[in-house]
């Protein structure tokens, strides 16, 4: 059988025809894929602006954990301010994330207390705020700001009452005069 | 002719790749480091560790000197005595006393403890010290919900004793 002559040529535009419609389905589907990224782009920038901004909006960094979690209050209106940390977990006491003092069962060892069980003063935690005192007076004296003795003390929410007045008292001796107990918004209860 | 297109569509795309990772580390650290709980301060004087002021001291002066002691039992208020209201113990020291608020359901009375604070302060309007005093073994959760009701409201009109020193253990 032989074939009508042209027919061949009309199979050839047919296949073309078929090629370049699937060549458009082929970028079209490619600019698809594009677009997407674009919009994520625009989803994760965002986020990352956001992400961004809540980490270095407050002067202070407090990150809570299983050792260090802090009481809530009702307090809405006193926000974090820029000051020397003291922090107390369950563990052990810091001075702005060093850590000066182990505790053991919640109280600091009588060997690290200037006068014993019974006694008060902390001496690694005087000596590391002594050092922070004498660095931000060195601060002080160079610009205008004036040392302001203030202190943020972020607690665990089981820290009893006795190692508290314990890290007051030593910070008082190291010419600490304002304390400020830092507690995590959103209590449970309201007060009118 | 359809090569160097498709070459030329990769291209344009490309850029964006090493942007994308970049981002995408980026998300996970700072939502790792990221701190969605708001932190608040709370006020507070340095412990007054002389243990109560003199009997006689305290008579001569014609302020409240609100004092109020956290202990296992429950809340113990301690005032000068030319204000001492009925309910108050007559005792001197915390330890021979039963508590003004004891405990109930074995947690603090908080709200009882907030009306006493209101009755106190319909009687001393212009007052807004507190001594604020615990156990040895008192959590520092408790001293922090004692604080937050010696404060009071928000309000300036609801606020009641917002200037909060501790003292030293139990008075």
């Amino acid at each position: 059988m032989s074939q009508a002559p042209g027919a061949s040529d009309v199979d050839a535009i047919w296949r073309e025809k078929q090629k370049a419609k699937k060549d458009k389905r082929r970028r079209r589907k490619v600019e698809k894929e594009k677009l997407l990224i674009n919009s994520l782009m625009d989803a994760f920038t965002i986020i990352l602006c956001f992400l961004m901004k809540s980490f270095g909006s407050d002067p202070v960094q407090i990150r809570q954990s299983d050792e260090l979690m802090l009481p809530r209050t009702s307090e809405e209106q006193k926000g974090l301010e820029d000051a020397i940390v003291i922090a107390i977990s369950k563990k052990a006491i810091m001075v702005q994330d060093n850590k000066v003092a182990d505790l053991r069962d919640g109280a600091v060892d009588e060997s690290l207390k200037r006068d014993g069980m019974d006694g008060l003063l902390i001496n690694p935690l005087l000596d590391a705020l002594k050092e922070r005192v004498q660095h931000l007076k060195m601060l002080a004296a160079r610009t205008s700001r004036p040392f302001e003795g203030m202190a943020l003390v972020v607690a665990d929410s089981k820290t009893s009452y006795r190692l508290i007045t314990e890290v007051l008292y030593t910070a008082g001796q190291a010419e600490f005069e304002k304390f400020k107990f830092v507690a995590a918004e959103g209590a449970n209860y309201n007060i009118n | 002719m359809g090569k160097p297109r498709r070459e030329e569509e990769g291209y344009e795309g490309d850029p964006l790749i090493p942007i994308l990772n970049l981002v995408c580390m980026l998300i996970p650290l700072l939502l790792y480091g990221a701190v969605f709980v708001r932190f608040m301060t709370l006020d507070v004087n340095a412990p007054k560790i002389a243990q109560g002021q003199p009997q006689q001291q305290q008579d001569e002066n014609k302020a409240l000197n609100l004092t109020v002691m956290i202990t296992d039992q429950g809340f113990h208020f301690k005032v000068n005595p030319i204000h001492r209201l009925p309910w108050m113990s007559q005792a001197t020291d915390t330890a021979s006393a039963g508590p003004d608020i004891p405990k109930k359901d074995d947690d603090w009375d908080f709200e009882e403890f907030n009306r006493k604070l209101k009755e106190l302060k319909d009687l001393h309007r212009e007052e807004v010290n507190i001594i604020l005093g615990a156990e040895d073994d008192i959590p520092y959760e408790v001293l922090i919900k004692a604080m937050d009701y010696s404060r009071g409201g928000s309000e300036p009109e609801s606020q009641l004793f917002p200037v909060v020193t501790l003292t030293r253990g139990v008075v």
